[in-house]
């Protein structure tokens, strides 16, 4: 049970911040329904392992990643700081704090955690950075979730960008929730390249678990063989309606190419009906000892910017054969495998497949405090295989 | 920093959660229709591979001396590991588990079906390609380990260079449960029939207490953080508290609790496990070898105690009939299969002194019981008091280092601070961490990260030879005092649901300290 205290926000002045949070403990700490057994104050644990600033153009985005950092308080207790940056043209500013407590449960203590909404607008918009610079709390990493396109022109969006990063130790995007993900992912990697903890994407995030099926299916020997010879690769990823660029079957491209060694001919793609084709070779400093250098490697992309829904892996050789991994409905939790011999019957077998929530998401960017390797390698090479990206 | 074996890492498992999957293998499991496969074994297995841990050619042979086909044996191994209400997801999962799961019927003693299990073995490393791989998990009672090594050996199922693969030698291991043994001569013993078959570096002695979060982060605590070893000695410790408190009583274990008792069920085992961890050296590296070096020393140093010397620094107890948590429980001789007479010891309180320059007289007051009022396992490092009373008002309360190991795993630190108000009243407070609250994720169980490293071939989390044969050889004179003093020492008994005996508390209290309220 989340309690949350007051029962909503509490509208306080944006210069006193600070001192209404305390106040709010205090009052926080006399609630009844806090209380011990038997009635007796049992007091709160306040814990924070972090500041968690999240920002957001739009009301509606604000909302989803309110709800998302609050379910996640139980697992990462935290100073949040929610922001909503420049949605229209006034030159609002206005601050509400508040407690929110879960409930004690299995013989665990109550968490209990502060929440801080900034809202701004106009010219109050530059005064963004000079209030939440004070709130972060002291020698405790910074996380900055940016909920939508991270603004990079000139103005006052992109100067709070730029000093909010600058504050943080990791920026948190989700790319395939953003209007332009390849252009967003470029410009938020510039702008967190001087972070420690760096640039990290909930989008990638979702592909963990297509990693490690992955990973995993080509681990026994016979299979691991067949990486050194793939001749083709389609991915194929859900239609969600809208023109943005596959990102998640990009990246998910990105990772495969980068890590078996693989270089993108230059000029060799293009943009189809419902998809990209790209041509790839293997470099021959591969992390693949066996893959023979200059051999091309074919890759198609069907579908939109939705998840990831299929990947075909075929190798070619003496011994040709495909893999097809096939994820069930968003719910099923697992994905089957399909192995197609040149020769004999096809095997079948299947695999877990969690699908993360963004809970779970942002719980596995916030576990790690070091730059995503992965991610920029990925994107690099997507970036040089997409024209115009 | 893990031990690696030189099996292959795949380049698609760079930033994975694993950084290597252990190679495909077959789990052989004697007692395969026992409660610990029922309950921990095949739970952890499913669990294992449901997280994409191993891999799914991973396979079970259960062994077991009922009749049963290998449906029989699935069937109810699903209804042990899903229960009822499982998913749709789940049961898709299970069945992709369950094509690995065989069984085969036999006496322990009948060379006759090992031959099966060979053939059984074969025929599963060719249909799911495991490849030779093999982890023998001997899930019986102590008394067949002896017969089944020995038939392991006799019918070629152990071939230590056989089957050269890609280059690479299949690998085969054995897991073997406590009790290792009841006493230093049995215990060689069986270290003897492991190791005439297995050579050590196959031989995974499990104890689950060390596949905890917390008994793991013992290690870090002291050896990541550098605030805390300067003051981990003598200079700065006045002793050190373990407690391994149950509060059920002895349940449907009264066969094997009669012959075994507390100093063999919990302290030569668990609580030496603790003892080790806190007390030991820094290890030169994070290695199976290095660590357990370290751990071996402690119990080398803990001074042996003379006969004379054991009704001083030992306590037994068997609990009587009491209540917890408000119902009332029988003592342990009205327990079903315990004899009317029966000296079994429940409880055990004792102190114990490392000869060594960190710990020259630092007491380690050690306590374990059934029926105690709370399951709680802790280890508590109390540190001296700060050197002049200045405030005179309040608590003086030494500094407390916490370790909670269950059931809610963390470490807290009190110290003393100052009550807000005009007048100088000191009370002690609890600075507290808790996994449960500050880490996300799904933890792997105890049994869950001890098979894995086994497939790992990480044998940091398990029991060297010559830790069983160290730490049998320190309690060998206590059980000695126990079970062969003529006039036998006097039991005390305690009601159920209390704090152990009152001698148990005169233990400590004599020394000047108090045993920590729990």
């Amino acid at each position: 049970m989340v309690i949350r205290i007051p029962d909503s926000p509490a509208p306080v002045d944006v210069r006193a911040i600070e001192r209404e949070v305390n106040r709010l403990w205090q009052a926080a700490s006399e609630r009844p329904e806090l209380a011990g057994a038997g009635g007796a104050p049992e007091g709160l644990t306040r814990i924070c392992m972090l500041t968690l600033v999240a920002v957001a153009r739009d009301a509606s985005t604000l909302s989803r990643l309110t709800d998302v950092i609050q379910r996640l308080t139980p697992r990462y207790p935290s100073r949040s700081i929610l922001v909503r940056c420049g949605a229209t043209g006034s030159d609002e500013l206005g601050a509400w704090v508040s407690v929110h407590c879960e409930g004690a449960d299995r013989g665990r203590p109550r968490v209990c955690c502060e929440q801080i909404v900034l809202a701004a607008g106009g010219r109050a918009l530059s005064r963004v950075p000079g209030i939440v610079l004070p709130l972060l709390v002291p020698d405790l990493p910074v996380y900055l979730w940016w909920g939508e396109d991270v603004p990079m022109a000139e103005g006052a969006a992109a100067e709070v960008a730029r000093h909010l990063v600058a504050a943080s130790d990791c920026l948190v995007v989700d790319s395939a929730t953003t209007a332009r993900p390849l252009t967003t992912l470029a410009a938020a990697a510039a702008l967190a390249a001087p972070l420690t903890g760096g640039l990290r994407d909930l989008t990638w995030g979702r592909l963990t678990p297509w990693r490690e099926v992955i990973a995993q299916s080509f681990e026994p020997a016979p299979m691991a063989a067949m990486l050194d010879r793939l001749e083709r690769v389609a991915v194929a990823a859900d239609a969600t309606g809208s023109e943005a660029d596959p990102i998640e079957a990009l990246l998910l491209i990105g990772w495969l190419a980068s890590r078996l060694g693989w270089e993108v001919l230059q000029g060799s793609a293009e943009r189809h009906a419902g998809g990209i084709r790209v041509l790839c070779r293997r470099s021959g400093a591969a992390a693949s000892p066996g893959s023979q250098p200059g051999e091309t490697v074919s890759v198609e992309i069907r579908g939109g910017p939705g998840p990831v829904s299929a990947v075909e892996l075929c190798a070619g050789g003496p011994d040709p054969a495909c893999a097809v991994l096939t994820r069930g409905r968003r719910d099923d939790g697992y994905v089957e495998v399909e192995i197609r011999p040149g020769r004999g019957r096809p095997r079948r077998h299947t695999i877990p497949f969690a699908v993360p929530d963004d809970v779970a998401l942002l719980a596995a960017e916030l576990d790690l405090v070091t730059p995503s390797r992965g991610l920029a390698r990925a994107l690099d090479l997507v970036r040089r295989a997409v024209p115009g990206a | 920093m893990r031990v690696i074996s030189p099996a292959t890492v795949s380049p698609l498992r760079e930033g994975l959660r694993l950084r290597r999957m252990p190679e495909p293998c077959v789990v052989v499991i004697f007692g395969a229709t026992g409660d610990l496969t029922h309950r921990k074994l095949m739970p952890a297995l499913y669990t294992l591979m449901r997280l994409g841990m191993i891999p799914p050619a991973c396979s079970v042979i259960g062994v077991a001396r009922r009749p049963k086909t290998d449906e029989q044996f699935r069937e109810e191994m699903a209804a042990a590991v899903l229960g009822p209400h499982a998913s749709p997801a789940d049961r898709a999962l299970w069945e992709t588990f369950a094509q690995g799961l065989f069984y085969v019927q036999t006496e322990f003693r009948d060379p006759e079906g090992y031959a099966r299990v060979r053939a059984t073995l074969e025929r599963v490393d060719r249909e799911r390609g495991t490849g030779g791989n093999r982890v023998y998990y001997l899930a019986t009672a102590p008394e067949f380990y002896g017969e089944i090594v020995h038939n392991l050996g006799q019918s070629g199922l152990i071939e230590r260079h056989a089957g050269q693969r890609d280059g690479r030698r299949p690998w085969l291991r054995v897991i073997v449960e406590k009790p290792f043994g009841r006493d230093v001569r049995s215990a060689e013993e069986l270290n003897r029939t492991l190791l005439r078959v297995f050579r050590e570096s196959q031989v995974y002695r499990i104890d689950h207490y060390l596949g905890k979060e917390t008994v793991q982060n013992i290690l870090v605590f002291r050896f990541a953080n550098g605030i805390f070893e300067p003051l981990w000695n003598q200079h700065y410790i006045d002793h050190v508290q373990i407690t391994v408190a149950e509060s059920i009583g002895v349940e449907d274990r009264a066969g094997y609790y009669e012959t075994a008792g507390v100093i063999r069920d919990i302290v030569q085992n668990h609580m030496m496990q603790l003892l080790t961890l806190v007390a030991m050296e820094p290890p030169v590296a994070f290695e199976a070898d290095e660590v357990r070096n370290e751990k071996v020393k402690v119990i080398r140093a803990a001074r042996r105690l003379a006969p004379d010397d054991v009704p001083a620094s030992v306590v037994f107890g068997q609990y009587g009939p009491g209540a917890i948590g408000g119902e009332e429980v029988p003592g342990y001789r009205q327990e079903p299969r315990v004899a009317a007479g029966s000296r079994t010891p429940t409880f055990v309180a004792m102190r114990l002194f490392l000869d060594n320059w960190r710990w020259a007289g630092v007491p380690f007051y050690l306590r374990s019981g059934k029926r105690l009022p709370k399951r709680v396992t802790e280890i508590a490092v109390q540190f001296k008091q700060a050197p002049l009373p200045l405030f005179h008002d309040g608590a003086r309360d030494p500094n407390l280092l916490a370790f909670n190991i269950q059931p809610d795993e963390g470490i807290s630190l009190r110290f003393v601070a100052k009550a807000p108000g005009t007048t100088m009243r000191l009370r002690p407070v609890n600075m507290g961490f808790q996994y449960g609250t500050a880490f996300a994720g799904e933890e792997l169980s105890a049994y869950e990260r001890l098979l894995l490293d086994c497939m790992l071939g990480d044998q940091t989390l398990f029991t060297r030879r010559d830790e069983v044969e160290e730490a049998w050889a320190l309690l060998e004179p206590v059980l000695t005092w126990w079970e062969r003093s003529s006039p036998p020492p006097e039991l005390q008994t305690y009601e159920a649901g209390t704090w152990g005996p009152p001698a148990a508390w005169s233990l400590i209290e004599r020394d000047g300290r108090r045993w920590r309220r729990l």
